[in-house]
């Protein structure tokens, strides 16, 4: 088990190292350019805030890759029937789930201060943007599917209904990238692709700090799933000798 | 809100959300690691 071991300390020091990095280039000038600064851009409601490009779209991108590992292991558990993909499923579900609400909590924040529709309250104009509320309803069955987990102690009927929730669930992935490109009034922006992104107006220093943020959540991702995994594993562990 | 609150809470509640669940996942560790050895030891 010595690779597996190393591999959760070499993504936990790199997911460290990585967020050090990103935080500093973030607020601060470093050897290769100046911290990222809109504080006087006409177009621009709150340069602080607008630092959250470095952090909510690299967040969700985090979370989506948690929620296709939880669709990966629960389609594994439903052809196989083994608890040992139950228990993945669970572990990449619940560091998605805290991946989710972080990138909606940063998301909120952000829209708040950047966006505006006439007649609208501000938290009323982010909660009624397509994407958003896509995301929303991803986010309440992934928060069914871990509380599900906590009032069925049948081990295989908890598996089955877990995987059913997690396989549904992932749609939402598919389904907020689709929202902003099929709704063409969307206030959200697309990350990938030309239509309406801020992102390509960035410059070169910029855009590698936006490459940063996307290496940085994606270890941060894999250090706290290979952690949650371990402890998943020791659980398993713990109910085989009980039952012995 | 002005807009340095607004980016304080949000990074607040990024840092602050990471650290909460690597110390909830520190102590689940530490209790599954106890209750693994005791049933080693009797095992």
């Amino acid at each position: 088990v010595n690779w597996a071991v190393r591999l959760r300390s070499v993504t936990s020091w790199g997911a460290l190292a990585a967020l050090i990095a990103l935080a500093w280039a973030t607020w601060l000038p470093t050897p290769w350019g100046n911290a990222p600064d809109w504080t006087g851009a006409t177009d621009v409601a709150a340069p602080l805030t607008r630092k959250l490009l470095f952090y909510h779209p690299a967040l969700a991108w985090a979370t989506f890759a948690a929620y296709g590992v939880t669709f990966a292991y629960s389609l594994a558990y439903v052809n196989e029937r083994r608890l040992r993909h139950d228990s993945a499923a669970h572990a990449a579900a619940e560091v998605g789930f805290l991946l989710n609400t972080l990138a909606l909590a940063t998301g909120t924040l952000w829209g708040v201060q950047e966006w505006q529709r006439a007649g609208q309250s501000a938290l009323a104009t982010v909660y009624t943007e397509p994407k958003v509320l896509v995301v929303v309803v991803m986010w309440l069955t992934f928060a069914a599917y871990l509380l599900l987990r906590r009032f069925v102690d049948e081990p295989d009927r908890r598996a089955r209904l877990a995987a059913s929730f997690g396989l549904l669930g992932f749609l939402g992935v598919p389904a907020s990238f689709l929202t902003s490109r099929v709704l063409k009034k969307s206030l959200h922006p697309d990350v990938l692709g030309a239509g309406a992104n801020p992102d390509a107006a960035l410059g070169a220093y910029e855009g590698a700090i936006l490459g940063l943020s996307f290496l940085a959540f994606t270890l941060t991702f894999s250090a706290l799933f290979l952690h949650r995994l371990r402890l998943a594993r020791i659980q398993d562990r713990i109910e085989q000798l009980e039952s012995a | 809100m002005t807009d340095a609150t607004t980016a304080f809470l949000a990074f607040a509640a990024l840092f602050g959300g990471l650290a909460a669940y690597l110390a909830r996942l520190a102590v689940a560790a530490r209790r599954l690691e106890e209750r693994l050895e005791r049933l080693e030891g009797k095992a």
